[in-house]
């Protein structure tokens, strides 16, 4: 027995110490006795009556979505208040009947308001969560909210809420870079639950909304309401928290909403393609613009007026949901005969005043043609002019001299071949082909690089881009700048904190000589004189480069592109407009910049 | 048997016990009996079955002699850290928490085994060493004992039962020879953790510990680390709380609680609150609960069990419930002031610790005076592990007396 080990408790110590556990503990349950006494016996009536009514449940108070604007404040997103009749579930009494009188409920045109198939779906989600409004019909109009609520009565575990809805007053302008908002879709909903969306929220699932979800949107506000028996709103029930409800954080584009409509009012709904204005000394996205167009709105609309639009745009061959602008990828055409250019000057591959052998509408490499795009030729062209004619004949024999290694190097500094990293969910890189690739590339397939390839590369045949990536290479041009990364975002005021414009970013350097950038300047300026490809996009008293193309598509009529950059010694502005199966870039795509410019420049 | 009983187990701390064992089964079958779920309303018979093997648990704590459990003490408590590391390595997950070992038909929540183990090893560290906040080394060693176990846990994550750890290690330094103003010392960081919402209450809280630290306390080392403890818990974590984003925060919430719903758990409070305050004085009647009808408590049976016996028998049955809890807690008390062992006195004023932590953190949960955290009521919630670990406390406990007098 180890009996010494234990040491002999003081007796005295020990029952003082007794005393106060006593105490402590007694104190403890009489705090909460007298907690039991305020809510049984002070506010006994008070809950008795809470618990017998049932009437009392969480009000979710849509927090409103950040406005997006253009650069000047013109509004391109807002909000509009809607209603929609929701079910409690746990309030609901008896599901039967309860569709029963749903049913019946019709609108003024004599339409039936909700469907058996539907309702039977949505009673199911709802039963899986109770205690949260689960939507039953949505943007209903007002008189089918009069119709509900005259019957709330008949109705247990019918409410009525209000929310907003995006609304896009400018209908389909700028559609593509503004996106849309849709249902959050329920598998990804438990992830998004600690964000406090809640169940039925809409969240951007494309364009700038998506992009800048959680900054626009704000946060939903929680109270608990307490509901008469006609299931009208009563008080506020004080012993639960609240939580405020917080507005979203504008949005301020780069966008400038003079030349945006007027890029939109220049290109034709009835042609695809894409144009995009840039600021090629800070990346600003002054315009942006993919058509076929669609309108936003649509996505707002309740499910039932929703699903015939979404059918048609989903299914239209032309894919009216692409951003062409950013995701629509082709060939450059003669637009890329800068980049020769560049790469041939840059590199002192050639004299200035060194001339080619005449185009006669041909060119003979090994035994095969390659013809000009102008059948009878153009004689013999220095660069200037041969750039002015966009003579194809003149860059076959500058890219064979130049040489692909050095074509592919000068494309991809001027950013082509991988993404801007523009702030839009999706984009594409498009591609550029030098030999190592090329090969890569077609492998599988057995082909093998040849020195025709580099014939068409020199006059942009070969190789894919996106208008992003057009505007951005144009503006880099003449303008001694390096290249930014395109950017729609310009800044952002509310409650989440003021958020400036950020730094520009550079992607390259584009490292070019004097000699070259005046040659170029040159050129550019060349084509939009009499006798040049783009004198439709001229604009009174500004010096306005730019540069026609014509992309070759096997699928149908060639694309028509127009690239244009102005003031051409120190631009303020760039543009690239493409404009599917429309044949030469001179006389249909160089009139729509012209347009844009035209407006730009106030002239 | 009754008379041999007698000899061996305080027969008040017993037949409180059973009392309230009784009432908790009235309660659940109460509270489940209209579940549309067959295996919901049968709860009430797994709950007596139980019973029936707490009641085992009950009688083996109480025949084993008290050198058993001093000898094994320390190797009991290894055993449980042994378990803990277990359910890290290989726990079963449930609803964000990785709590349970299962051992074919039975889940096994080796936390209860470590409560237990932890007051042993404890009460026979303590019962043979002095501690004093004057000399901090003294206080390395149950620090520890206390620390492993309870980071096992809050890495579960259980922070609620972690809690219980410091409530019972406070109560039991107390009684080892802490003074008062020590223990407050030493929970002073908690209290700080509990004000650093309120600047103000907070200052004046960190005034009041600065003059009776200086006041009662010698050792400047002492003072300079309690000082500091408090300012890092009062003003730096705040400040690194607010520089956090929106999801880092949540993330941590969830890591708290991951049960954590911010809208779902205020209106449980709100419903469990509703319930207790319409029973009123007299409460609706056994079986007549409308809240547990309409099933707005999911967990009326295990957690929120004190809301079906407000409302069902109001003020005078919440408050007949409380004084048989207060008067088998004081019981407890009083053996733990009558004997002379006291490695014996320390466990069972341990276990009273535990014991009045649980039912103070869970009613109040279910008046609306504390968040919702996971901690059951004993007796009265329905679940397994918990019920025959509080059975098998309250057995050692009850016998003291007749292992006082096995010295």
């Amino acid at each position: 027995m180890a009996a010494g080990k234990f040491l002999q408790e003081n007796q005295f110590s020990r029952h003082a110490k007794r005393r106060a556990l006593f105490i402590t503990v007694a104190a403890l349950f009489f705090v909460i006795a007298s907690r039991l006494f305020y809510i049984q016996i002070l506010k006994g009536d008070y809950f008795y009556s809470l618990s017998m009514e049932n009437m009392m449940r969480q009000k979710i108070i849509q927090a409103s979505r950040g406005l997006i604007l253009d650069r000047n404040g013109v509004i391109l997103a807002r909000n509009r208040p809607a209603y929609a009749v929701s079910v409690l579930y746990h309030q609901v009494k008896d599901r039967q009947t309860l569709k029963r009188t749903l049913l019946q409920i019709r609108d003024q045109a004599g339409q039936r308001i909700f469907s058996e198939a539907d309702l039977n779906r949505r009673f199911r989600l709802a039963a899986a969560r109770r205690f949260e409004p689960i939507c039953l019909a949505d943007d209903v109009s007002i008189d089918v909210v009069t119709i509900v609520q005259e019957h709330l009565q008949d109705l247990p575990g019918i409410i009525v809420e209000n929310e907003t809805r995006r609304e896009y007053p400018n209908k389909t302008l700028g559609c593509h870079f503004l996106g849309y908002l849709g249902e959050i879709p329920e598998e990804q909903f438990d992830s998004l639950k600690r964000y406090h969306y809640h169940f039925g929220d809409r969240m951007g699932i494309f364009g700038l909304e998506k992009q800048y979800e959680s900054l626009v949107r704000g946060r939903d506000g929680e109270e608990y309401v307490m509901y008469d028996a006609y299931g009208r709103e009563i008080e506020r029930v004080k012993e639960m928290p609240v939580v405020h409800s917080e507005k979203g954080n504008d949005l301020y584009l780069t966008i400038d909403y003079r030349v945006q409509k007027a890029a939109e009012e220049a290109f034709p709904d009835s042609l695809s393609g894409a144009v995009v204005a840039i600021d090629p000394r800070n990346g600003d996205i002054l315009a942006m613009l993919s058509s076929p167009r669609f309108d936003p709105n649509w996505f707002t609309l309740s499910v039932k007026s929703r699903t015939a639009s979404w059918g048609k745009l989903v299914m239209d061959p032309s894919q009216p949901l692409n951003n062409r602008a950013v995701t629509g990828v082709y060939p450059p055409g003669s637009t890329f005969k800068l980049v020769t250019t560049s790469a041939a000057l840059n590199e002192h591959v050639v004299g200035l005043d060194e001339h080619f052998k005449g185009c006669t509408g041909k060119f003979w490499f090994g035994n095969r043609p390659y013809g000009c795009w102008k059948k009878q030729g153009h004689g013999t062209v220095g660069m200037i002019q041969g750039v002015k004619v966009s003579c194809d004949v003149y860059f076959y024999q500058l890219g064979i001299k130049t040489g692909i290694d050095y074509m592919a190097q000068y494309a991809r500094m001027f950013g082509f071949a991988s993404k801007t990293g523009i702030d839009l969910p999706q984009e594409a890189s498009g591609e550029v082909l030098d030999e190592e690739t090329y090969n890569r590339k077609f492998q599988s397939r057995g082909w093998v690089w040849t020195k025709g390839q580099e014939l068409n590369f020199s006059i942009g045949q070969g190789q894919t881009v996106t208008p992003i990536q057009l505007a951005n290479y144009v503006g880099s041009l003449t303008s001694r700048q390096p290249l930014y990364r395109p950017h729609l975002f310009h800044h952002s005021t509310g409650p989440k904190g003021e958020i400036a414009q950020p730094t520009r970013e550079v992607l390259h350097e584009i490292r070019l000589e004097d000699e070259t950038r005046q040659m170029l300047y040159s050129a550019l300026k060349a084509v939009m004189e009499p006798g040049g490809t783009g004198g439709l996009a001229r604009v009174d008293s500004i010096i306005v480069g730019g540069k026609t193309g014509t992309a070759q598509n096997p699928q149908g009529q060639d694309h028509a592109l127009f690239v244009a950059t102005a003031p051409l010694n120190t631009p303020t502005i760039a543009i690239a407009v493409v404009v599917e199966n429309a044949g030469h870039g001179g006389s249909v795509a160089a009139p729509i910049a012209g347009k844009i410019l035209r407006t730009y420049f106030n002239r | 048997m009754l008379a041999q009983m007698k000899h061996r187990i305080d027969l008040p701390a017993a037949f409180i016990m059973y009392g309230l064992i009784m009432i908790g089964i009235a309660l659940i079958y109460s509270a489940t009996h209209l579940d549309q779920d067959v295996f919901i309303r049968n709860l009430f018979h797994n709950q007596l079955a139980w019973v029936v093997l707490g009641t085992a648990a009950f009688y083996i704590t109480a025949i084993i002699p008290s050198r058993t459990y001093y000898d094994t003490a320390y190797l009991f408590y290894a055993f449980t850290l042994l378990l803990l590391v277990l359910v890290v390595v290989k726990g079963t997950t449930a609803m964000g928490a990785t709590r349970w070992i299962v051992l074919g038909p039975l889940r096994l929540q080796p936390s209860e085994l470590a409560k237990i183990g932890t007051v042993f090893a404890l009460a026979r560290y303590l019962s043979s060493k002095p501690v004093s906040l004057e000399k901090i080394s003294s206080l390395i060693v149950p620090f520890a004992m206390v620390m492993v176990p309870m980071l096992l846990i809050v890495k579960q994550p259980d922070l609620s039962t972690a809690l219980v750890f410091c409530a019972f290690t406070a109560v039991m330094l107390f009684w080892g020879g802490l003074s008062l103003a020590e223990v407050f010392f030493l929970l002073s960081p908690i209290l700080s953790l509990i004000l650093a919402f309120h600047l103000f209450l907070w200052a004046l809280f960190f005034i009041i510990l600065f003059f009776t630290l200086t006041r009662f306390c010698r050792n400047l080392s002492v003072i300079t680390i309690i000082l500091s403890l408090n300012f890092m818990v009062g003003i730096i974590l705040p400040m690194a709380w607010g520089k956090l984003h929106d999801y880092q925060k949540n993330r941590i919430l969830t890591f708290v609680d991951p049960q954590r719903d911010p809208s779902g758990a205020g209106y449980q409070v709100l419903q469990s609150q509703v319930a207790i305050g319409s029973g009123k004085f007299l409460g609706k009647g056994f079986l007549e609960g409308t809240q547990t009808r309409l099933s707005f408590l999911p967990e009326q049976h295990t957690d929120f069990i004190f809301s079906v016996l407000g409302e069902q028998f109001g003020f005078i049955g919440c408050l007949f419930v409380l004084l048989l809890f207060l008067a088998l807690i004081l019981r407890l008390f009083f053996l733990a002031g009558e004997g002379n062992n006291r490695f014996l006195n320390l466990c069972v004023i341990g276990v009273a610790a535990q014991l009045v932590f649980h039912i103070c953190v869970n009613t109040a949960m279910t008046v609306g005076m504390m968040p919702v955290t996971g901690l059951p009521l004993p007796f009265l919630s329905y679940g397994g592990n918990f019920l025959i670990s509080c059975m098998a406390l309250v057995g050692f406990a009850a016998s003291i007396r007749k292992k006082n007098q096995e010295y």
